[in-house]
């Protein structure tokens, strides 16, 4: 018995391999593609979007057949949890260079610690932050010498 | 044998045993955490050896792969949860003996079979090395594309679930590869103009994003119903019964394993598997097998660890990663710019014997460290996943960014991990994604040398015998199970007939 679930996987996975393979033809295209015996820089990936263009069209064409039960599916609730987790990070990614290292990261320890307590203000996660903070910059800046930036916005940059 | 005490020296010397030691630790300490296994442990702690030279670097990561292993094993035995495809044999009988109390036996037999294991993996290596590194200096270019091709078709053959999906895999790990400057002339190719992008992107960032920051994601989604409860350890000491029972099952899952690890695409998992299929036909007890027999345990146990010693072979006499743990190695050596092949034994043997003696090493610091040790690890399973993760992503993302001291190699991580988290909604494997994204550099290259070699490919090919027994091999592998496929289904329809 196949779930709706995984038809709904098997269409998406065929299509986004169709897509992707589309992209990639059309982007060796514009690379020299050379001779037999010489190949240019866009052969080879040409020969590999259109496999994956016709591997992923196999895919969709076959019917789904019935995958591993997830037995831990998190569902929209779990989905919305790692979408914040991933803006997260990516604001911790721009702001690094900017309120550096001990900010950005304190901003984004507090989040993860905050989307952990399923709570928007905590004191938990505040106080958690800052001590993952302090051991973070003991451990790596000052034991391990990693160069984390201090921050251009307080002109020592 | 001389080139292996050569390797002790270099593995006992105090840096390197402290080195080793940090590896096992760390590695055990990420292994035990549920949904975490060795690539995704190696994959974050890739990042810290960057600073170190390279045989001090290849034994942390050699430490942290045992010691991640070993993690797993533990958590399998005590909430069932493996670390990685390898301990899943390792749940069916040893979570059941820690259901009747033995907890701390099974435990304690699967250190006994790792040590074994790897005791007989380091001389197995000791002795198989040197034979194959001088077969294996005659490769030519075309030999080595012949010998990367077997890889990837024994990677279909045993990949699990849709090869047409693995294939997909396949490909797109080959594409991401192709990224950065072309390997002949140099031209940027999908570089996007972006001049972070031009030497490609680092095995380190795919790797930690796709299967490290993939996994957090993925156990991220899985807050609310993920619930553990540990089982009490018992004693540490197996009885007299358990140890006369486990004996000849740990030899021979260190035979088999280590055979079974030789070959591309085998390694720890399907030793596990086999191993624990063999002792099912040799116990005088069968009915206990899923019921709590320790042989279901030794067996598999000292199986895998034999496994990944064999796998080590093909990754550092030949240059060829049988499975995604060694692929990250090679992606490791890279980085320390090292390159594994049959030179490497010539150039570099402190590395390749350091690493070998390291093995031994590493496997007695983990009875030593790891037993006494037990109570603490069950302690930190104990820990809710809700607040451990986010010092997990810390520690991904400033590894990331201390790469190349720079933000972009974070933003390229995030992506990579939300591709890894997607590919697993997807029901893709990630596997057969990073085995080709590390070969496909010297696949794409060893291709294009042969084609320029080979003006009549056929009569090129003819004169390589090497290369051609390799290609009919891997032909073999392929035609062999469509056959027996056919066979079955032809059995089937015979079997309704006569019905």
């Amino acid at each position: 018995m196949i779930r709706p679930a995984d038809r709904v996987r098997h269409r998406l996975g065929g299509a986004a391999g169709i897509l992707c393979g589309l992209v990639g033809a059309f982007a060796s295209m514009q690379l020299p593609l050379g001779n037999a015996r010489l190949l240019g820089p866009g052969a080879v990936p040409l020969v590999l979007s259109l496999a994956m263009i016709g591997l992923s069209a196999a895919m969709l064409l076959r019917p789904a057949k019935p995958e591993p039960a997830d037995e831990e599916d998190g569902g929209l609730h779990g989905a919305a949890m790692v979408g914040i987790v991933v803006l997260l990070i990516a604001a911790f990614g721009f702001l690094l260079t900017r309120i550096g290292f001990l900010l950005s990261g304190g901003l984004l320890m507090y989040g993860l610690y905050a989307i952990g307590e399923e709570r928007v203000l905590s004191l938990g996660a505040l106080v958690k932050a800052v001590l993952s903070m302090i051991a973070a910059y003991l451990l790596f800046v000052v034991a391990l010498s990693v160069n984390m930036p201090a921050g251009s916005l307080w002109g020592y940059y | 044998m001389e080139g292996l005490l050569g390797g002790f020296a270099v593995a006992l010397q105090p840096g390197n045993l402290v080195f080793c030691f940090a590896g096992a630790f760390v590695g055990t300490l990420i292994g035990v955490l549920p949904g975490l296994g060795p690539t995704a442990a190696i994959a974050m702690l890739l990042p810290l050896t960057i600073g170190l030279d390279p045989v001090s670097a290849i034994i942390m990561i050699a430490g942290i792969y045992y010691g991640a292993s070993y993690g797993g094993s533990t958590t399998a035995i005590l909430v069932k949860i493996p670390g990685e495809a390898q301990s899943v044999v390792t749940c069916l009988d040893g979570y059941k003996m820690a259901q009747q109390g033995r907890a701390g036996s099974a435990i304690a037999i699967a250190a006994i079979g790792s040590f074994v294991a790897g005791t007989v993996g380091a001389l197995a290596i000791g002795l198989i090395s040197m034979p194959l590194v001088e077969f294996a200096v005659r490769f030519g270019p075309a030999e080595n594309l012949a010998l990367l091709l077997l890889g990837f078709i024994v990677i279909l053959v045993l990949a699990k679930g849709n090869v047409v999906k693995s294939l997909i895999m396949i490909c797109a790990g080959l594409l991401l590869s192709m990224v950065g400057q072309d390997v002949i002339t140099g031209q940027p190719r999908f570089t996007l103009g972006i001049p972070e992008l031009a030497d490609g992107f680092g095995v380190v960032v795919v790797a930690m994003g796709i299967f490290g920051l993939g996994e957090v994601f993925d156990n991220v989604e899985k807050f609310r119903t993920r619930d553990m409860q540990a089982v009490p350890v018992g004693s540490l000491m197996p009885t007299k019964e358990d140890l006369k029972r486990s004996s000849m099952p740990i030899l021979r899952g260190s035979v088999l394993g280590f055979l079974i690890g030789l070959l591309p695409g085998g390694g720890a998992t399907l030793a596990s598997f086999i191993s624990y299929g063999v002792e099912k036909k040799f116990t005088k007890h069968p009915e206990e097998f899923g019921n709590g027999a320790v042989e279901g345990v030794a067996g598999p146990e000292a199986a895998n660890n034999a496994g990944a010693a064999g796998s080590f072979i093909p990754l550092l006499a030949l240059g060829l990663p049988g499975n995604p743990v060694t692929a990250l190695l090679l992606g490791a050596l890279i980085v320390h710019n090292v390159t594994p092949g049959p030179l490497m034994i010539q150039e570099r043997p402190e590395i390749f014997w350091g690493v070998v003696a390291s093995m031994y090493v590493g496997n007695v610091m983990l009875v030593l460290l790891n037993l006494p040790l037990i109570g603490v690890w069950v302690q930190l399973l104990k820990v809710p996943y809700r607040a451990l993760y986010a010092a997990l992503i810390l520690f991904m993302i400033i590894g990331a960014y201390s790469l190349n001291n720079n933000p972009t190699e974070v933003l390229l991580l995030l992506v990579f991990g939300v591709l890894g988290y997607v590919l697993r909604k997807l029901s893709f494997d990630t596997a057969p994604l990073i085995l080709a994204f590390v070969l496909g550099g010297p696949i794409e290259f060893n291709l294009r040398q042969t084609m320029m070699l080979a003006r009549e490919p056929v009569e090129y090919l003819m004169g390589r015998p090497i290369a051609l027994t390799i290609l009919a091999f891997a032909l073999l592998l392929i035609v062999l199970p469509m056959f027996s496929a056919v066979r079955q289904k032809l059995m089937v329809a015979r079997a309704v007939n006569e019905l």
